[in-house]
Parts: structure tokens; C-alpha cells; sequence
């Protein structure tokens, strides 16, 4: 179900880069997110592009949380509930709060080559890795 | 006609209940060798490695950096030196090399260990959660300030 939602600048670029991402993937991809498109929600059809991107780069668990899951204004009370093992949402949140940190949206499609990048930013004499 | 079972493959399946027996990369290690470390468990079954063997993958972490740099060091400043001697960094490349040669053999990472007839299990790849939480990374202790 999506409500009404107020996007931030960085997060209305996220989700629209997502359903772009999303297009591009294959020709099937696209007339999924043209179909969806007509009778669907706007923010619907970019909530499943997300969905889509951060599933397919943080490959987690089937029943495990992807960052756009986790409620930005609840990732310091799952952290301090303490590391729930597989259940994922400890990781989850611990990703989005390095995601939150490093300016990026939890909408974010290209979790890790934007963290890496924002990394990279911020230490840019440290060694890449191999 | 060669005898015997034909080969199989089968996916590196892990109990849903069980998780860590990856191996963690030793403190020892700079940033750029845990990353080669992370690459290289995360690439192979979990089974492969265990405690026992953490010295091994450490030697074998470094000579992967030592060679790249290197290798890196060649490429910019080229093989012989202005005073038409060999480069000194073509030493290092070459120590390196044959180190990960020895350790491959070892570690059963070179294709003499994935030999046609052994039954091969394909690594589960890692999800972004456990990558993190072996890089164990602390940059993101602080508080942040969600958007």
C-alpha cells in the first residue's frame, strides 16, 4: 500500500534513476514498467523499481529486508535492539545509516557503487581494492 | 573412453540457521588485502577454507597486492630503469607471482585444483549484509542524520 509521500529532492532522484534502471534492464523490463505505469501509482511503480535494483545488488536472503524497507527515523533503534543474526534487519539498518551518512537516499538503486563512490570522496588517497 | 562418475556441480547451499562460518579477514591485513581476502572467500564454497588456514590466505591476500602494485609500478615507470638496469619493481613482480603460484597449488585455487572428475560446489555468493559485516568497516559508527 503507498500513502502519500513527501520525497526529498535526493530521494525523488533516486526512485526516478530507479525506474530508469529499471527500463533499461531488458525489453521486458520495460514494458513491465510501461504496463505498471498506466495503472499503477507513479511512487507504486518506483517503489518496485527500487525494489528490483537493491534486491538484485544486495542479494538478500528471501526473507530478509532491503535498506528501502527500514524506516530511516527507526535505523538507530533496530541498531541499538542489537544484531538479529539472519532475520537482516541490523544489517539492513546498519547499511542505510552508512547510506544516510554518506548523503544518499534510502530509495538509492546503486546502493554499493554509491557508497563506494562517496568512500572514495571522502578518502581519496586510500588504495582501491584489487 | 575415460571410466568413472561423470562430473557434477552442485550450489554451496548453507542451513538457513547457519551463518558466520565464512572466514573473517585477519587484523593483520591492510584495507586493500581484506578486500582481496572478502573477493577471494566470497568466490569460493564455504567449506573450502578453514581457521587453520588463515595464515596461508594472509600470505596469499599480500603477494595478490604486491604484485598488482607491482605490476602497476611497471606499467608506469616501464621494465629497466633510466640507467639501463632492470627495474627493481620487476623483482618484486616476479617474487609475487611465483609466490601465488605456490600458494594456488596450496590454497586449491589454480585450475590444476578444479580438476574435470572433482565434484564442484559453487560458491553461495555473499549477500551486501555479510560483505559489510566482514569488512566490518568502522565508518559508519556515527550517528547519522536520516534525510
Amino acid at each position: 500500500m503507498t500513502t502519500k509521500q513527501q520525497l526529498s529532492q535526493v530521494d525523488r532522484e533516486a526512485v526516478t534513476r530507479a525506474i530508469e534502471l529499471k527500463r533499461a534492464r531488458s525489453p521486458a523490463d520495460r514494458r513491465e514498467v510501461d504496463e505498471m505505469l498506466k495503472t499503477n501509482a507513479w511512487f507504486e511503480v518506483a517503489e518496485d523499481a527500487v525494489y528490483c535494483c537493491q534486491r538484485s545488488l544486495i542479494a538478500p536472503r528471501l526473507w530478509q529486508p532491503t535498506v528501502a524497507d527500514i524506516p530511516p527515523d527507526q535505523v538507530e533503534a533496530i541498531i541499538a535492539r542489537g544484531d538479529d543474526g539472519l532475520a537482516g534487519n541490523y544489517a539492513a539498518a546498519k547499511l542505510l545509516r552508512r547510506m544516510l551518512k554518506a548523503g544518499l537516499s534510502k530509495y538509492e538503486p546503486q546502493v554499493l557503487q554509491k557508497l563506494a563512490e562517496a568512500k572514495a570522496r571522502r578518502f581519496p588517497e586510500a588504495p582501491t581494492a584489487a | 573412453m575415460a571410466g568413472g562418475r561423470r562430473p557434477f556441480m552442485t550450489t554451496d547451499a548453507s542451513p538457513w540457521y547457519d551463518q558466520g562460518q565464512r572466514l573473517r579477514p585477519p587484523a593483520c591485513l591492510g584495507e586493500t588485502e581484506r578486500a582481496v581476502f572478502i573477493d577471494l572467500i566470497g568466490s569460493v564454497p564455504a567449506a573450502q577454507f578453514v581457521a587453520s588456514d588463515l595464515a596461508l590466505l594472509a600470505r596469499w591476500c599480500e603477494a595478490t597486492v604486491m604484485a598488482e602494485t607491482a605490476a602497476d609500478e611497471l606499467r608506469e615507470g616501464g621494465m629497466v630503469t633510466a640507467d639501463g638496469k632492470v627495474s627493481p619493481w620487476f623483482t618484486i613482480h616476479s617474487q609475487a607471482t611465483k609466490t601465488l603460484k605456490d600458494l594456488a597449488l596450496r590454497l586449491r585455487l589454480s585450475p590444476q585444483g578444479r580438476a574435470n572428475k572433482a565434484p564442484k560446489t559453487m560458491a553461495r555468493p555473499l549477500t551486501a549484509y555479510e560483505r559489510l559485516s566482514l569488512e566490518d568497516d568502522d565508518d559508519d559508527e556515527a550517528t547519522a542524520q536520516p534525510s
